[in-house]
């Protein structure tokens, strides 16, 4: 008995740090979904599922959930397609891919206010260094205003999204890349097969479990998203950049309404429970064939 | 490996393009910094702002992050790895959700306790939630690391009389430094470049961590009447504890992620 008691003080400081700083946040979360209370006063009304329904009949939230979903589609897609295609180059010792390789990382090092701020000057309507291209061009047809317009806002944050984390997805894929046994490409070779072929037949498939965590990496971080919208557009114009995050930090700390954050944050948190649920059962589909992969 | 040259030439485009791309906006960054005045921008920042304080605060925290975890977090993953007690698993998987926790999900009741223990706006408030969220993430790529690690090794400790503790830090922590470079690195970029968390705890624009300053310069604000050009030397200034950084660390982050610490 002795014993297994030491094994648990080897475990014992995570646990209190993630019941401090994990469990007991989401669960006072979940009791503040119940109530209505501006955040600061001492009494709070018991108001059972009324925030709930509120939220769910703000037309704001439906734009949240479809801002979501069409970033986390689009990032996720091409951040992959790019990173594949890169990283394809690169296993080919393509001549200098090992510096390609590190300059493709730079970006999601770097800080994204710093960056977010560059390029709210690139999408800048009168002065902006895109516009300016474009009228260069003579293109002055394409010329928009970028970041004011709701129609283009979206698209503008999941460009700079795409330039962030485009990085990310190549080394992963490049990785993963070399642990695909090498003999399987001679083997083919001496079946006849093409570039094409062993990339379709052999490179792609034996990713799957790359695409897999890129996927739910990238859905997860789509709904925690956060500072790249914040400080390109704060959820603007006419909520047409709104994340769940800016949509929660608005409600507890602009208009202080935290039984409505509250209740935004438990819905919020399903979503990503939803999501991993999903990623296990992937995982474990997958156990079977993982020998194959390496 | 033959490669035609259609190949070679397509590649070398495409990758050309594509670092142009990748590089375009921080070269921007750095090139309009000089413009004008050249190095004098770079005298006028600091006539105008005082960004010492903020870099004190980030360093405190990204430290005090970086200890705590690599503490608890090779603590735990040394025993989810290499010992046995009951509900090992349970407690495992549960941990592993922090990972998908959202920073939103968790600021306002942490807020609450932040200003309640009076730690609001002192780098203290920031060190054990960050440390917290970056155990959860950097637990699974520890254990992984501790699980390839030979059991013999442990074992003729043992019968040498050391106990866990002896046998976890004279014997397993230094062969586990190349899992821990890794993670240490991967801890200090999320620590270092964390904003939400950052300005709703710290909101006193003096002391605020280096991520959060550039939020001054937002077009949203105004700007503060700041000539563009010195605009850019700040925002250089600030990234470059984290340029210089990666100029030694970015080698030992792509080694650990091709060395499998990250399994897809």
């Amino acid at each position: 008995m002795k014993k297994s008691f030491t094994d648990y003080l080897f475990v014992l400081p995570i646990v209190l740090l993630f019941s401090i700083f994990v469990v007991y946040p989401i669960c006072y979360n979940f009791h503040i979904s119940f109530y209505e209370w501006n955040g600061i006063n001492i009494e709070k009304n018991f108001v059972g599922f009324e925030n709930y329904e509120t939220m769910f009949h703000d037309p704001v939230i439906l734009k949240v959930l479809k801002n979501f979903v069409i970033f986390a589609l689009f990032t996720i897609m091409i951040q992959a397609f790019l990173g594949l295609i890169f990283a394809n180059f690169f296993i080919r010792r393509l001549k200098f891919s090992s510096f390609y390789r590190v300059i493709l990382y730079i970006p999601v090092i770097a800080t994204p206010t710093i960056v977010g701020n560059v390029f709210s000057k690139i999408f800048e309507t009168n002065r902006g260094y895109l516009n300016l291209f474009l009228r260069g061009l003579h293109l002055d047809g394409l010329c928009q205003q970028w970041l004011a317009d709701p129609k283009w806002a979206l698209f503008c944050v999941i460009c700079v999204n795409i330039w962030q984390w485009t990085g990310y997805s190549m080394l992963m894929y490049y990785a993963n890349m070399l642990n695909i046994p090498q003999d399987l490409y001679e083997a083919a070779v001496i079946d006849g097969a093409g570039q094409i072929q062993q990339f379709t037949k052999i490179t792609f498939p034996l990713l799957r479990g790359t695409h897999y965590t890129l996927f739910i990496m990238g859905m997860l971080g789509s709904l925690k998203c956060f500072d790249i919208p914040y400080v390109l557009t704060r959820g603007g114009p006419n909520y047409a950049t709104e994340f769940f995050s800016n949509y929660i930090y608005r409600q507890s700390f602009n208009l202080f309404k935290q039984g409505l954050g509250s209740a935004s944050v438990v819905v919020m948190f399903l979503i990503a429970m939803v999501i991993t649920l999903i990623q296990l059962k992937f995982y474990y589909r997958n156990d079977k064939d993982k020998e194959l992969a390496g | 490996m033959r490669k035609s040259l259609l190949f070679k030439i397509c590649g070398q485009i495409i990758c050309i393009i594509g670092t142009a791309i990748a590089l375009f906006p921080l070269a921007l960054m750095f090139i309009r910094s000089f413009q004008g005045e050249g190095i004098h921008n770079y005298m006028r920042v600091f006539e105008r702002v005082n960004l010492l304080p903020n870099f004190v605060t980030s360093l405190i925290v990204v430290f005090g992050t970086l200890i705590i975890v690599s503490m608890v977090a090779a603590m735990a993953a040394f025993a989810f790895a290499k010992l046995n007690f009951p509900f090992k698993k349970v407690i495992y998987y549960m941990l592993l959700t922090g990972m998908m926790v959202p920073t939103s999900a968790l600021i306002f009741p942490l807020f609450q306790i932040v200003k309640g223990l009076n730690l609001n706006n002192t780098p203290f408030s920031l060190i054990f939630p960050y440390a917290t969220l970056n155990c959860c993430f950097n637990l699974m790529v520890l254990k992984n690391y501790f699980d390839a690690l030979p059991n013999e090794v442990m074992e003729s400790a043992r019968i040498d009389g050391a106990g866990k503790g002896r046998i976890f830090t004279n014997i397993m922590m230094p062969m586990a430094i190349p899992g821990m470079a890794f993670v240490l690195i991967q801890t200090f970029l999320s620590a270092w470049n964390e904003l939400q968390m950052a300005m709703i705890f710290i909101n006193d624009t003096s002391v605020q961590p280096i991520s959060v300053v550039p939020l001054r310069f937002t077009p949203s604000i105004g700007g503060q009447g700041f000539p563009l050009e010195v605009m850019y030397a700040t925002l250089v200034i600030c990234l470059s504890p984290i340029a210089i950084f990666s100029i030694f660390g970015s080698r030992f982050l792509i080694e650990g992620m091709t060395q499998g610490a990250i399994k897809g």
